[in-house]
């Protein structure tokens, strides 16, 4: 993956300073669910706040404690991972159902007969 | 994922594939061309189907039920931990460990008789019981009377009783090897690398330690036979210069298996952190430099396992469970291990216990003498603690593509992260386990054809000449 010195073109930078990075998401591209995915990701490098500006568009606040070099760096790495995610979350939606088919079947056959028995006082399987 | 510049892919039943960015791109926008050769990869490894039958679905479903069937056996493995006594003073010990001479920190018959029911309300078929310490040679007495009970109960159910004894060999006399033999118990012992590596790591009066350990492995071995007794080597700091030595060590002796591990954050490790403890990179670049070496080992035709990396390939290559705890969805702890201790406290697994020792008893279930089966093995504690360890379901892992190689340690995010479910992006279990899987991949999908075949021989756990007519060239 290529490492960008810089904010990558294309993206909406609304403040790049001392204070931090602040970049501008559109909602039409990327949902709630990845974008807060691709937040938790980088939460182990940053310090980041999310705020929506209009019904549209959501900020990403980051804030590091190396300086924003390294910021402008990691804005690149979480372009591509925005777009991970989104394809993750594309494939999950097409491919949900068949995934829930295979494990409900997987558990709907198993054949628990060479198990010992659970004794009459064991707890209900739901609490 | 991203798999140096290229894309792996797994599925729900941890097969993979590589695939290149461009095939990656056609395939989700769903442009690929039946004509690719690919194409055919696809469907054998079932990530696409074109067929409306359902067979996909079934053999998928068998083959997810086969990953998820050590659930069926629930706990197999019970550790006695029959005293805390101890000679040594290792640097990393987990044990909170106390003098030779302080027999109150012995199990008394009467919790040893009541964690035994306990092992025996267990629905699994096959159950090993392990005994551990401090060093548990200095209370043979309470290991012969577990082993003959067990063994009484376990014939009269019709069910299968292994043994283990975890011992630094120190205080093996003629009568515990003769017992040894007769109970076909298996002998499990510390091996940390040569001599200078070992005795740093392990002190004991005399400064013997090493050379205790290899004849007492000698004589294990004569009275026993020679694969009645294995090693476990724990990396510390001073381990790390040495990975070579360290893997040539365990060849000198006649090991064909290897678990290059490494430190726990538990017990007197916490204590003795700064003097034994290390960053991840260093430790990984210890296991790479390890791993190499062994690789080359077996290159010469000497069959030697690195017992990680042979975990790993299990869940990567079939859809077998790999029986490590720590690798498994829900994690084992409590239910596919519980602990005994000395005092009767029964514990979820062996960390728990030193959680306990060093004061914090959130991991305790409870006690042989005041609680039933059904209040230890299926009260809330547990419960919660197996709902937080479901990697399905815990964020980060269940978006990530190696979540059918991996598990979970609830009690090291607890120790380190401050929860049992952790935060994935500063757990080094998720940043250990990710890399050393990637580099497996890289070494099996690599221009080596010997590496594959020595992997595929791990997972069977025999020789490569015996996987194929004639030896790789």
């Amino acid at each position: 993956m290529k490492r960008h010195k810089t904010v990558p073109p294309g993206f909406d930078v609304l403040e790049d300073s001392d204070r931090g990075l602040r970049l501008k998401l559109a909602r039409s591209l990327y949902s709630d669910e990845v974008i807060f995915k691709t937040c938790y990701v980088f939460t182990g490098r940053c310090t980041i706040l999310l705020d929506r500006i209009d019904a549209e568009h959501v900020v990403v606040n980051f804030n590091g404690s190396d300086g924003n070099s390294d910021l402008r760096c990691l804005a690149g790495e979480f372009a591509n991972e925005l777009i991970d995610q989104r394809v993750r979350a594309d494939i999950a939606r097409e491919t949900g159902s068949i995934r829930e088919l295979i494990v409900s079947q997987a558990f709907a056959e198993a054949d628990f007969s060479h198990v010992r028995q659970a004794s009459e006082s064991d707890p209900p399987a739901s609490s | 994922m991203d798999f140096d510049g290229r894309r792996i892919l797994v599925n729900e039943v941890g097969e993979h594939l590589v695939l290149d960015n461009e095939v990656f791109d056609e395939l989700v926008e769903h442009r690929l061309s039946p004509h690719n050769p690919e194409f055919q990869s696809l469907k054998a490894k079932h990530f696409i189907a074109d067929s409306t039958t359902t067979t996909a679905t079934r053999l998928l479903a068998t083959k997810y039920r086969t990953k998820k069937s050590f659930l069926g056996g629930f706990t197999g493995l019970h550790i006695f931990v029959v005293t805390l006594r101890c000679d040594h003073s290792c640097h990393y010990c987990q044990v909170s460990r106390v003098s030779q001479n302080r027999l109150k920190y012995d199990m008394s018959r009467e919790s040893a008789e009541r964690a035994l029911e306990l092992v025996f309300r267990s629905p699994a078929e096959s159950i090993k019981i392990e005994f551990q310490g401090g060093e548990p040679l200095l209370n043979f007495d309470s290991i012969r009377f577990v082993v003959g009970e067990a063994r009484k109960q376990a014939d009269a159910e019709g069910r299968e009783v292994t043994f283990v004894i975890a011992t630094n060999l120190v205080f093996l006399t003629e009568e515990i090897l003769d017992f040894l033999r007769d109970n076909d118990v298996l002998v499990s012992t510390s091996l940390d690398g040569p001599a200078h590596v070992h005795n740093s790591n392990r002190p004991r009066p005399g400064n013997d330690s090493y050379e205790l350990a290899i004849r007492g492995i000698e004589r294990v071995r004569q009275a026993l036979g020679f694969e009645r007794v294995s090693a476990i080597m724990t990396t510390s700091r001073s381990s790390l210069e040495y990975p070579e030595a360290i893997v040539d060590e365990y060849v000198a002796q006649g090991f064909d298996h290897i678990f290059v591990r490494h430190i726990s954050p538990y017990g007197f490790a916490v204590r003795t952190r700064k003097r034994t403890g290390y960053e991840l990179p260093a430790f990984l670049d210890f296991y790479k430099r390890a791993l190499a070496h062994i690789l080359e080992i077996n290159r010469t035709g000497r069959f030697l396992v690195e017992a990680y990396a042979q975990t790993l390939l299990t869940k990567i290559l079939t859809p077998f469970p790999a029986g490590y705890v720590d690798l498994q969805s829900p994690a084992g702890a409590g239910i596919g291990v519980a602990v005994y201790n000395y005092d009767g406290d029964v514990y979820v697994s062996d960390e728990a216990r030193m959680l306990a020792e060093m004061g914090d008893t959130s991991f305790r279930l409870g006690n042989v003498h005041t609680h039933t089966y059904e209040e230890l093995f299926g009260g809330p504690q547990l419960r919660s603690l197996v709902e937080a360890s479901v990697i399905e379901s815990l964020p980060g892992c269940a978006d990530c593509a190696f979540q059918p190689y991996c598990g979970c340690d609830p009690l090291e995010n607890y120790v380190t992260q401050g929860t049992v479910v952790g935060h994935r992006p500063t757990s080094e279990f998720h940043f250990r386990n990710l890399e050393i899987i990637k580099h497996l991949l890289r070494l099996y999908h690599g221009d080596d054809p010997f590496i594959k075949q020595l992997f595929w021989s791990w997972v069977q756990n025999r020789p490569v000449s015996e996987l194929i007519p004639s030896p790789p060239r």
